[in-house]
């Protein structure tokens, strides 16, 4: 959907599943199952199963998040990264989370607490550094280090990847705490193994949408 | 000749009046406190817990606002709901029903004396006796769409495959049937206990009189197994219901939330959607359910008895 140019919200962050983009990426994805372009068994898979069928070599193209090579280092040398895919309106996209580091405000000092982790975020650049981390920097500062910069998979995502990257919370443009719940709520993952069971697009969606309202709701 | 006791006399004998005049000491009652204040802490404690979780509107980081029967209002409109209560329905009937004969028909199988019955006792208790992570993921193998023995073996037949966790109604299948893999080994143990202690006079007599094989089972086998066939009834229906590890291990609760049951439903609002107070009017109306089964098995156990 977001590589579609499309997202669950509108930029009012009011929910928005049911919106033409959308329809129509999924409609896509749908077509490919009528079409028996899809493996049949795709529905009961899960990340996991993604990450061992591509490192035996049973699938050409895998979408993945950055650090599959440290995942794979057998394998780290066949495979590349391609550039992000272009919707069929020239939309580029990919999705993103952001670890948030959270205090809470319930504690007993909040105000110094909130200035440790402004100074630690500001220093923890050796956690990558040093092994700890091999996800992306959220820091600027940190992206432009020689590590990052040095290194051709994280450059590539850097360059190519980050620019168009979007969140769940699209076309919100900010975060919410909610998405949080959106996310556990599970019903995207439920929307696509009934698209990958061949259920209608329509009814589908109007679930998952309804599914999505009453976590917003609450 | 039968005992008679006269509990009239019994009650105005010097023991028994001098127990009743006995002042009341309350040591033995300050030394039970500490047991009390134990149990209660793990029993009650979670429970009363868990009771006023419900009526909040809380997450995992606060209790939230008290919202009354608010969270239990929203179970009753959603979905979600009443699609886990159905499924657990069909996972504990099912289980229980088919569990029974099985284990039942095991358990007739293994009460006679024959070469090998302690082999085979121990061999059938496999599937209870190995680890659930241990024997879920050994079924997932064997189920696989590529490579799985079953498909393979249906494959040699012209058959399948069947994407057994792939599709709702399979998946479904698939979990209740390893649940029952699971279950039958406790009913076939049961069973076979409540089947030795019948006395073997009754099928002597009976065949002296003529009664065939089935009459002999119908009329002496099932009266004595009654009683410890409702209670295995209601264990394993409390067992079904409460059945996190099977479908969560095997499908997740999926595809499209077909095999998810009111634990599963649960523990999605609670750690998934962070909704603490939903996860637990999930549970006290589970707890709820369970407790309304329960006891209609055991007044129709008591009538009976």
């Amino acid at each position: 959907m977001i590589n579609n140019g499309g997202g669950l919200f509108t930029k009012e962050r009011t929910l928005d599943l049911g919106s033409d983009r959308n329809l129509e990426a999924l409609g896509f994805l749908a077509d490919l199952v009528k079409n028996q372009d899809v493996y049949p068994a795709s529905a009961g898979y899960s990340g996991e199963d993604a990450v061992s069928a591509f490192s035996q070599g049973k699938g050409a193209l895998f979408l993945s998040n950055p650090g599959l090579s440290n995942r794979l280092p057998k394998i780290a040398d066949k495979f590349g990264l391609v550039q992000p895919l272009v919707g069929p309106h020239g939309d580029k996209g990919t999705i993103f989370w952001v670890n948030n580091i959270m205090l809470y405000k319930q504690g007993k000092h909040p105000a110094e607490t909130k200035f440790f982790l402004e100074w630690w975020s500001e220093h923890e650049k050796d956690l990558w550094t040093k092994g700890h981390n091999t996800q992306l920097p959220v820091r600027k500062s940190f992206a432009a280090d020689p590590y990052f910069q040095g290194d051709p998979e994280t450059k590539f995502i850097l360059d190519n990847y980050v620019p168009v990257a979007k969140t769940t919370a699209t076309l919100a443009t900010e975060i919410f705490p909610k998405l949080n719940d959106v996310e556990g709520e599970g019903a995207l993952q439920s929307l696509s193994q009934s698209l990958l069971q061949g259920k209608d697009v329509n009814s589908s969606v109007k679930t998952a949408a309804d599914r999505l309202k009453s976590v917003l709701e609450d | 000749m039968p005992l008679k006791v006269d509990l009239r006399s019994r009650a105005a004998s010097p023991a028994v009046t001098q127990t009743i005049n006995q002042p009341f000491r309350p040591l033995p009652y300050v030394l039970l406190l500490a047991s009390l204040a134990f149990i209660f802490i793990i029993e009650f404690y979670p429970f009363i817990n868990g009771v006023s979780f419900s009526f909040h509107k809380g997450s995992l980081l606060s209790t939230g606002a008290f919202v009354g029967l608010g969270n239990y209002l929203r179970l009753f409109n959603s979905p979600s709901f009443y699609n886990s209560l159905w499924f657990s329905f069909i996972f504990a009937f099912f289980n229980v029903l088919v569990s029974y004969v099985l284990g039942l028909a095991l358990a007739l199988f293994l009460d006679p004396d024959f070469p090998g019955r302690g082999f085979c006792r121990v061999a059938l208790l496999v599937p209870w006796i190995v680890p659930a992570v241990v024997s879920i993921v050994s079924w997932k193998w064997l189920i696989a769409d590529k490579g799985g023995l079953v498909n393979v073996i249906l494959g040699s037949f012209g058959a399948g495959p069947i994407y057994f966790l792939s599709q709702s109604g399979w998946a479904m299948v698939a979990v209740i049937v390893i649940k029952i893999w699971r279950s039958f080994p406790f009913m076939m143990l049961s069973l076979l206990a409540a089947l030795q202690v019948i006395d073997k006079t009754y099928y002597e007599a009976a065949r002296i009189d003529g009664a065939n094989r089935w009459q002999m089972f119908w009329r002496i086998t099932l009266p004595h197994i009654k009683n410890i066939s409702i209670i295995q009834a209601i264990l394993m229906i409390i067992w079904s219901i409460n059945d996190f590890e099977t479908p969560f291990l095997l499908t997740q609760g999926g595809p499209s939330n077909a095999t998810e049951n009111l634990i599963l439903l649960s523990y999605r609002y609670t750690f998934g959607r962070n909704d603490v107070g939903l996860g637990s009017a999930v549970a006290i109306l589970t707890l709820i359910l369970l407790m309304v089964l329960s006891t209609i098995m055991m007044r129709q156990q008591a009538k009976s008895a």
